[in-house]
């Protein structure tokens, strides 16, 4: 195989770096505190996938697909047809109760974003009200003077 | 005589499971009776495949088991009970100080990893190891037996499938430069050093670049969360977590990307080294366990981990064409020491000489 001779190129890269005065200077991974074991964070691209994921596989048919062909598959149709009546209506309440979590999530995912609607606002509104108070208080300040 | 292969877990998409299903097919075709059995198996994968542990038939003197050993589990010891000719494919167990702060449970997973790895020392008949680095490990543990090395048997065809068209679509060809590095959020891999570096890419040679983090965090989402703070405090742009993904997207993020970066500093073989190599990829990466033997010499393996270096060595491997086509030259060389019939004849062979 032909070498490739990385110390050299290496040599080049760290004269490039002297010339152009590149540094090293970030924070670091240690500098940034892990959340405890447990505990997440929200993220809303993070969220928003897990919605998608959970829409996509909230539903579990009742039955499996069977691949093979013959005897083997015969008898497991056969099975799959005896126990039906008994494993359709299990699998229709899991489905019922994964729809329910699902649009339970969706509410919240609608619940969070109301939520961080309404402290945008009242943010606005703290700045504006603050904003006011500086403005009340310099008037004062005047009067005083006066 | 049947040749049973016992593991953990078995699932799709997993290197240890992957190098079990390609192990138990090259045996197929020669001809042995042979089985697969896990205590924990993918729902999604027949019975053909892999079978639960407990349907594992009394085994004879003259029977063999091949045990893929990568984790904690009470197999470590239960192999030893078996009254079978043992073989050991060793895959390597991560230190546990990487899981340190992040999970306890991995923390003591490993831990037990280890001891197991250790118990069986005088207990196995013969041994094989993914890599160099795997096979000094066992040596280390005290291993008196034979210890062949064998690399993963990766089944190439493949990746020969349809990538995902929405991800190429999206990413491809934008003129943006797209780093890449593929596996599991684990802080073994040291994904911080990965974004660490990018930072410095992106800010002194090339705003135009995106950083992929393709993998699975399930498990981790502490260390995920971390990096993800990581990326918010430090300001870096374009740094993307796919997540768990399926394999045509992972085919799409390696059609998309312009080099792979690999930081890790715990890898019994590495498995995406050989996957970028199929796709290429111009690969630079840490000298850290299990990468250089991989590697063999193709690539660039830095030796010292230094950030700014290193997005210097990205830089001048993206814009320098000469040395891109070198690198990926020496790549596909030392991809043909890794080609799916190769590997399975030398498993044969190594097969054939124990029996």
């Amino acid at each position: 195989m032909e070498e490739i001779n990385v110390e050299e190129i290496m040599k080049d890269i760290r004269d490039d770096i002297r010339v152009k005065g590149y540094t090293e200077d970030m924070l670091s991974f240690k500098d940034v505190e892990c959340v405890k074991d447990g505990v997440y964070e929200y993220d809303q691209e993070d969220y928003k996938q897990l919605l998608s994921d959970m829409e996509k596989r909230k539903t579990i048919p009742w039955y499996c697909e069977l691949g093979q062909n013959g005897i083997r598959k015969f008898i497991k149709k056969f099975i799959r047809k005896s126990v039906g009546f008994l494993i359709a209506p299990i699998t229709d309440g899991q489905n019922g109760f994964n729809s329910m979590v699902t649009d339970g999530f969706e509410q919240l995912a609608g619940f969070i974003e109301n939520q961080k609607e309404e402290l945008e606002k009242n943010r606005r509104y703290i700045i504006m009200l603050e904003e006011k108070i500086e403005e009340m208080q310099q008037e004062i300040e005047t009067l005083k003077k006066k | 005589m049947r040749i049973i292969q016992l593991l953990p877990s078995i699932a799709y998409g997993d290197a240890v499971s992957n190098d079990a299903m390609a192990l138990q097919e090259a045996l197929q075709r020669k001809g042995y009776e042979t089985a697969t059995y896990a205590e924990n198996i993918d729902i999604r994968l027949s019975e053909k495949i892999a079978k639960k542990i407990n349907k594992m038939p009394r085994l004879e003197k003259e029977d063999v088991i091949i045990y893929h050993m990568s984790t904690g589990t009470e197999l470590n010891y239960r192999l030893a009970e078996y009254d079978a000719r043992k073989v050991v494919i060793y895959h390597n167990v991560t230190p546990e100080h990487f899981f340190e702060g992040y999970s306890k449970r991995l923390q003591e997973l490993c831990v037990a990893g280890i001891e197991g790895m250790r118990y069986l020392a005088d207990k196995v008949d013969y041994c094989m190891a993914d890599s160099e680095y795997n096979r000094q490990d066992l040596l280390k543990a005290g291993y008196g037996c034979k210890i062949d090395i064998l690399p993963i048997l990766i089944p190439f065809s493949d990746y020969k499938k349809e990538p995902e068209s929405s991800i190429i679509r999206r990413y491809g060809n934008d003129g943006y430069t797209n780093i890449l590095f593929t596996g599991r959020i684990a802080p073994n891999k040291k994904q911080e050093d990965i974004i660490s570096a990018f930072y410095m890419y992106q800010k002194y040679y090339n705003p135009k670049s995106r950083l992929f983090l393709v993998g699975s965090y399930k498990g981790m989402q502490v260390y995920y969360q971390r990096l993800k703070r990581y990326v918010k405090e430090l300001g870096v742009k374009n740094v993307f977590f796919s997540g768990r993904v399926k394999f045509e997207e992972i085919l799409a993020y390696y059609s998309i990307a312009d080099l792979f970066l690999c930081m890790s500093e715990h890898e019994g073989f590495c498995v995406p080294l050989v996957e970028a190599m199929c796709f290429d990829v111009p690969i630079v990466a840490y000298n850290s366990s299990a990468v250089g033997d991989t590697l063999g010499g193709a690539g660039i393996l830095l030796e010292n981990k230094n950030y700014l270096e290193t997005a210097g060595m990205i830089e001048y491997i993206v814009k320098n064409e000469e040395i891109k086509e070198r690198v990926i030259k020496g790549q596909r060389k030392r991809l043909q020491y890794f080609k799916h019939d190769r590997i399975e004849k030398l498993f044969l062979e190594y097969m054939n000489q124990f029996l």
